[in-house]
């Protein structure tokens, strides 16, 4: 904030959103300092926006002043995606937090950013529907971020992850602008805009209104626990499963480690001795599922499997699913820290890779939990640790630099479904060319000339900001 | 003309005198629009391409990709032409990862060509770990493992088109229902930028948030931003199981109650789609009852495992026997990919008998497709075919035009323009795919542009300054 002094910024705002939606206490702006990362930060103000109107003009005025903006929901991103690392004005969408319409005969739902996953899913399932992305924070997390990070989750390896669920959305640019992008209506001429957004981690426009797919809710679904005491029988598993020509709604793998951490918060029912389980979920239509299951049994007693149980009613699926989806939160409890990876490998070179990872974990005197997207590649390796601890910390950073770089040799991605943020501007190179980069700041540059929407993130060495 | 015979032979010295091609005939095949190049040029490798694009950058020529022309009508007429860069050199496969489930070919690849390796490709069982539990005389996979994958794809033009084209063109067919599109089927791509960078984005990985999604970019931007030379698509194992049902009503209104209780169901057809009695007489079908002038056709792809695909045929045809369906017809293996080609090559084989044949594509909330099916078939001035992806919202139709005169010209214009007004009402729109020059210089090719063509302008002008990439042939004339 260079040109005008603070007290006009706020003035400024207060009239745009209201004096009571704009926060600039010391205590205000350090908890809208943080994500779920390590990233630290603090905005200058933060305001909560009603409406797209407010939205824009809140936007116009910062192009004229040339002050960054940082869009954010519920903060559950996990790469520094949504910390205000250069200040400016950060947009909260607490208040814009409506599910607009459900439109059955379209099967689209349209949302604000603010709605929270989990509370769209609810109201959809009541009347036989489901939208289907369900990262594992979908309690806490809202659309909005789900659609800037392209958010994944265990049921993205049959139905693909945010960015195949949205067809349209209300974007703001960088100068206030309000436009369109796709809509209802499916195959809008021009270039795909929604799926340049989604994912774009709030860097090229601020979205105030999304249109979502939205399905039938399956028929059946049966959810399996196959626990192994080897970690190697539990991943040739996967690989049969899906050579067999199964794809199941998730194919789930979890080490002992997590285990461990998860059966003392949730009370899930998993076996602590074990080294691995994998939880497999068919879902669609009842007919031949009974078989499909048969053989996903068959092939995990062909590889070794301890035991196997099937979730008898929707209680023990839930049961299933809260251990799964508590697992982050729950290796909290092992130590203060955790630092999740985010590599993405060709499915096949899984196991090359774990076992990678493990070795990069002891060299580095380091406890690595795994809790991961086994069907499609996407691992999760989480390194515990305590952030007071210097010298652990730094030895932190370093394995998942090298856990990423491993990723990548293996013809993978450094980021499967948590994004780039500032956390991996860094291995950014590691993927892609000079070339490949300057492609994307072009883009950047084409949305956002000045810079201002969320600046320093995604793209290493962007221009600076207010050169 | 001295500037261009320097040009030639740079060009020349790039992918070879054999494969720099000037004469009257090959530059009259490559026409763009009736837009003669003075140059087409056809290399092998990314690398050639980046060469030639740079040449163009250089010297400011203006390039318009070409993998076999099946869609080169889609589009408006270039604002300039100097070559034409022929992908059909590129035509490899480079890598079939079965156990992966995900192929990477080049740009000049045809489809089919693509189809036919994927089915014949035997072993997907992939066992990476040392098996420790197992002794090594035990089957780990099973039979299945050996059944052949597929492209989930079914898009127009499938003896002709090339992999290239199908993702510039953004083409999609029946089976988008189940399977989506080509947006959700593209995990990576290689392209040459307009500054003939060669730029890579995404690979092998189904999950990927790693930078900008330059993939969804790519896909549909018909070569505009660049020149695909390499893309990386997600494949599947074949079905147990492919079945596909035919029905013939005589009302729209009974085809529709017939498709709303499809989708009211639990049901996954894998494709589901509705077409005219005249587009029905096109399809070649032998023998039954054809729906015809004023009736409609309802064809149901189904596939998946034998016991839901057996459901789902026996289902379906007593919904459509409730309907008031007139005739129900089966076909199973070879007779269901039989008429499933026949329906996706149907432009290529209208088009010959119809030389002035004007191709729109329409797109609509799937709520009000009644609506504008009874619409277009109300006001046509001429015979048309009409195919809906009854799911998708989406439809296609084929105007059959007869002669040239020029009050037919007028009547076409004015039915086309009033297509558009009414999809446009729904928030929907038109695409013209085909028509003879003077008609196309007449319409708006791309419909109504949105609020979001100024960032597509923007997006353009960052990416191709020059502006040499396809020129004014897309939205807005970018």
């Amino acid at each position: 904030m260079r040109k005008l002094d603070r007290e006009a910024v706020l003035t400024r705002l207060e009239e745009i959103v209201g004096g009571e939606y704009v926060l600039c206490s010391a205590m205000d702006l350090h908890l809208y300092g943080y994500d779920a990362s390590l990233a630290r930060g603090k905005p200058d103000v933060v305001v909560l926006p009603d409406s797209v109107e407010e939205v824009s003009k809140v936007l116009a005025f910062a192009y004229r002043e040339k002050i960054p903006i940082i869009a954010r929901g519920s903060g559950t991103n996990l790469s520094g995606g949504t910390v205000p690392i250069k200040g400016g004005i950060l947009i909260h969408f607490s208040r814009m937090n409506r599910i607009l319409e459900i439109d059955i005969p379209n099967r689209t739902a349209t949302v604000e950013p603010g709605v929270i996953t989990l509370d769209l899913q609810d109201r959809l399932l009541r009347q036989g529907f489901i939208y289907a992305p369900d990262p594992a924070s979908q309690k806490v997390s809202t659309l909005g971020g789900n659609f800037g990070e392209n958010a994944g989750g265990p049921h993205c390896l049959k139905y693909g992850v945010t960015t195949n669920h949205v067809l349209g959305a209300e974007v703001v640019l960088s100068d206030g602008t309000v436009i369109w992008t796709g809509g209802k209506a499916q195959d809008h001429p021009g270039y795909d805009l929604t799926g340049l957004l989604v994912g774009s981690e709030g860097t090229l426009g601020v979205v105030t209104k999304m249109i979502l797919r939205i399905m039938r809710a399956p028929e059946a679904i049966k959810t399996m626990l196959a626990i192994y005491d080897t970690i190697e029988d539990a991943g040739n598993t996967v690989s049969a499963i899906i050579a067999e020509g199964i794809v199941p709604a998730t194919l789930e793998m979890m080490d002992k480690v997590v285990m461990g951490a998860v059966e003392e918060s949730v009370h899930a029912g998993y076996p602590t001795d074990a080294a691995a389980v994998l939880i497999i979920e068919l879902d669609g239509m009842k007919d031949g599922m009974d078989r499909q299951a048969d053989k996903i049994m068959e092939i995990c007693n062909r590889h070794g499997v301890r035991e196997i149980r099937v979730a008898k009613d929707d209680a023990e699926r839930a049961r299933l699913w809260a251990g799964r989806k508590g697992a982050f939160g729950a290796v909290s409890r092992l130590r203060p820290n955790y630092m999740v990876c985010d590599g993405t490998v060709p499915r096949t070179k899984l196991p090359e890779v774990l076992t990678r990872v493990i070795e990069t974990g002891a060299k580095y005197g380091l406890v690595i939990g795994n809790v991961f997207h086994a069907g499609d590649g996407n691992l999760h390796p989480l390194i515990l640790f305590d952030e007071k601890n210097e010298d652990e910390r730094r030895r932190v950073l370093k394995a998942t630099s090298e856990i990423l770089k491993i990723c990548a040799e293996a013809g993978g991605t450094i980021s499967g479904e948590h994004g780039i943020g500032i956390e991996k501007l860094e291995e950014m190179s590691l993927i892609f060319s000079e070339s490949d980069l300057d492609f994307m700041r072009g883009i950047k540059h084409a949305f956002d000339p000045l810079n201002i929407l969320n600046p320093g993130k995604v793209l290493p060495e962007t221009q600076p900001l207010n050169p | 003309m001295t500037e261009r015979r320097s040009s030639l032979a740079a060009l020349r010295k790039i992918v070879g005198s054999d494969n720099t091609r000037d004469d009257g005939e090959t530059l009259g095949l490559y026409a763009v629009e009736g837009l003669r190049p003075w140059a087409v040029v056809f290399p092998e490798s990314s690398e050639e391409i980046s060469d030639v694009i740079r040449l163009a950058a250089r010297e400011n020529l203006s390039v318009v990709p070409w993998g076999s022309g099946s869609k080169i009508s889609k589009g408006n007429v270039p604002g300039r032409l100097d070559l034409v860069l022929c992908t059909e050199r590129l035509n490899k496969i480079l890598d079939m990862d079965m156990g992966n489930l995900t192929l990477t070919a080049q740009a000049g690849v045809r489809f089919d060509a693509i189809q036919a390796a994927l089915a014949g490709e035997e072993n997907r069982c992939d066992l990476p770990y040392t098996n420790q539990v197992t002794s090594s005389d035990v089957a780990v996979c099973s039979d299945r493992a050996n059944m052949g994958c597929f492209v989930p794809l079914m898009p127009p033009h499938t003896r002709t088109a090339t992999l290239g084209g199908i993702i510039a063109a953004n083409a999609s067919g029946p089976t988008r229902l189940l399977h989506g599109l080509l947006r959700d089927l593209v995990l990576g791509v290689r392209y040459v930028a307009s500054n003939g960078e060669i730029v890579g984005m995404g690979g092998k990985t189904v999950k990927n948030v790693s930078g900008y999604d330059v993939c969804k970019l790519m896909v549909g931007s018909h070569g505009s931003l660049g020149i695909l030379c390499e893309m990386t698509l997600r494949i599947l194992p074949l079905p147990e199981r492919l079945a596909t049902g035919l029905f013939s009503f005589q009302t729209l209104d009974g085809a529709s109650r017939f498709v709303a209780r499809i989708f009211d169901s639990r049901l996954l057809p894998a494709a589901v789609e509705l077409m005219d009695g005249r587009a029905w007489g096109f399809l070649g079908l032998e023998g039954g009852k054809s729906p015809g002038r004023g009736g409609y056709g309802v064809a149901v792809a189904m596939e998946g495992v034998d016991e839901a695909v057996g459901r789902m045929n026996s289902e379906i045809k007593e919904w459509a026997l409730e309907a008031g369906a007139l005739e129900t017809r089966a076909f199973q293996e070879e007779a269901d990919r039989c008429f499933w080609e026949a329906y996706c090559n149907q432009a290529s084989r209208l088009s010959d008998e119809y030389p002035n044949m004007v191709s729109v594509k329409l797109n609509y909330p799937v709520s009000v497709y009644a609506e504008i099916v009874e619409f277009a078939e109300a006001s046509a001035p001429m015979d048309l075919t009409l195919f809906c992806h009854a799911g998708s919202g989406i439809s296609r139709i084929h105007c059959l035009v007869a002669g040239e005169g020029a009050d037919l010209v007028d009547r076409t214009v004015s039915f086309l323009r009033g297509l558009l007004d009414r999809c446009a009402a729904h928030g929907g729109n038109m695409v013209i795919e085909r028509a003879p020059i003077p008609l196309k210089k007449r319409l708006p090719v791309w419909g109504k542009p949105g609020g979001d063509l100024v960032v597509m302008k923007r997006i353009k002008e960052q990416m191709d300054p020059l502006g040499i990439l396809s020129p004014g042939r897309f939205v807005g004339g970018l």
